[in-house]
């Protein structure tokens, strides 16, 4: 069973903290990753992929402590960075059984995972010529075709329309038995869908490591447009807003049932 | 599946006007008892060959239609994977400039030899100035066809303009001849300068350095996660 463990592990870009003391362990499973832009989920992807090294901390394949050379890392984990550059002018399916072959991975998966997402007419098309979420459904060919243990992926769902993004879960929930995928999102209805575990970033700390439900939720108030002033302006009383008030709530505030879109802002913001 | 972007192949139109003045002598002051053919031979050999080259090639393998990341995540190492991946590239390039070497020597009646070192030496300095812009320092198509072009340059142009260096030219008869070329500042010309070998130390020393900075490239660090750039695709 493939694991990875990160012990205190930072990453410097520069003057800027991306990473921040990560502490994370992670076994076969579905894991989510939210921050907001900037928080550190792709450098953290990045150096569990074996592409980026630590600037300090330890990293764990397997039990074994890793040392400078990320070969063993590289060679079990797939990383589909957010902006995968694809060649415009080669036909989809011929692009990914180059890639496939560029890393010596079979194909044998290629044809059910082209059909799965919906990309067998599309196979032999110039990627250049493919919709933006059909070249994105490419690149998640791609890195499912891979077949290797850890799949970690970037923002997958960018581009999907909701039916695509049904599709993608329902692979990723039943990869996930027998593999570890991380995935990084903004989306936080992909989060609540499948994800039993989710790790929050925030300027590279990790906020929060552990269930969805185990954010510890905020208090949350529905106000008439008219009584939240400096919030947003409205023209009637139709319209209310949730919010998260630090000080005492108007007298029209409605206490209300907080979602883990309150629960993600509270604990970011 | 290609490797190479060929839109750098545009690049070879910046030279096209050098390369049909020099090769048609239109253009040059030769020293006495010199062609104008024989020097634009020289320059189209020993600039014009290895820097178009550098040019073309760091631009079209940085532009390559295959995601760094994904090269990166291959069994093996981008550095030594650059060779394999544009073999077929640089053997083109290597074929069509030995090709214009022959054809500039039988244009010029100059010795093929005395073309064909400076022409190789050059290249061979273009390819790993291409290949250590590419895969080290992982640089973007047109900062490492500058920067390919410029450490190029170094080499193959600058003795042949500078004096003091005119010892290290991989071209060691165009360095002795723009040097007593008539508009030229007058510099100082040893006895036999213009009967200069073939092969100078320059001939030899470039490559050989260049080789060792492209071993050196690969070995710091040993392994690709540690090269530091694409920090802008991270956050």
């Amino acid at each position: 069973m493939t694991s990875i463990e990160l012990w205190n592990v930072s990453k410097s870009l520069g003057r800027t903290l991306a990473l921040d003391g990560a502490d994370l362990s992670f076994g076969p499973g579905l894991v989510a990753l939210l921050g907001r832009n900037g928080a550190g989920k792709s450098t953290l992807l990045s150096i569990m992929a074996g592409l980026t090294a630590e600037t300090s901390g330890d990293l764990h394949l397997n039990g074994s402590r890793l040392k400078k050379d990320r070969r063993p890392l590289r060679a079990a984990a797939t990383f589909l960075p957010q902006d995968l550059r694809l060649d415009p002018a080669t036909p989809a399916a011929a692009y990914v059984r180059y890639l496939l072959d560029l890393r010596k991975r079979p194909d044998d998966q290629l044809e059910p995972l082209l059909a799965r997402f919906g990309l067998t007419e599309a196979a032999t098309t110039p990627i250049g010529e493919l919709s933006g979420g059909a070249r994105q459904r490419v690149a998640l060919a791609y890195a499912c075709a891979c077949d290797t243990p850890i799949l970690l992926l970037d923002e997958p769902t960018q581009g999907l329309d909701p039916w695509e993004r049904l599709t993608l879960m329902d692979y990723l929930a039943e990869a996930a038995a027998d593999k570890l995928i991380v995935y990084s999102t903004h989306i936080i209805s992909d989060v609540e869908a499948v994800a039993p575990r989710l790790v929050v970033l925030d300027r590279g700390q990790v906020l929060h490591d552990g269930p969805a439900g185990d954010l510890a939720a905020p208090l949350v108030h529905e106000v008439p447009v008219e009584d939240a002033r400096g919030l947003v302006t409205g023209r009637d009383g139709l319209y209310k807003v949730r919010c998260i008030l630090d000080g005492d709530p108007p007298e029209s505030a409605k206490l209300v049932e907080p979602t883990l879109t309150d629960a993600y802002l509270a604990l970011t913001r | 599946m290609r490797t190479f972007d060929r839109r750098a192949l545009a690049l070879l139109l910046a030279g096209a006007p050098l390369l049909l003045a020099w090769s048609s002598g239109y253009y040059g002051q030769p020293p006495p008892g010199v062609t104008r053919l024989a020097l634009g031979a020289h320059w189209v050999c020993g600039w014009l060959i290895p820097l178009s080259a550098a040019a073309v090639l760091a631009y079209g393998t940085a532009a390559r239609p295959v995601d760094p990341r994904v090269t990166a995540a291959a069994p093996r190492d981008p550095r030594e994977r650059w060779w394999l991946e544009h073999g077929l590239t640089l053997a083109s390039a290597t074929v069509f400039s030995l090709a214009l070497t022959l054809g500039q020597a039988s244009r010029s009646a100059e010795p093929p030899l005395a073309l064909l070192i400076p022409a190789v030496s050059g290249l061979v300095v273009a390819f790993c100035a291409a290949q250590i812009a590419v895969t080290r320092l992982r640089l973007s198509p047109g900062p490492a066809a500058f920067a390919a072009l410029a450490v190029t340059a170094l080499p193959v142009l600058a003795p042949c303009l500078t004096p003091a260096l005119r010892w290290a030219a991989v071209d060691p008869t165009l360095a002795a001849w723009m040097a007593l070329a008539p508009g030229t500042p007058p510099y100082p010309i040893g006895p036999g300068a213009v009967e200069l070998g073939m092969v100078g130390p320059g001939a030899v020393g470039w490559p050989v350095l260049a080789v060792a900075a492209v071993v050196a490239a690969r070995l710091l660090p040993p392994d690709v996660s540690a090269i530091p750039g694409g920090a802008h695709d991270l956050d």
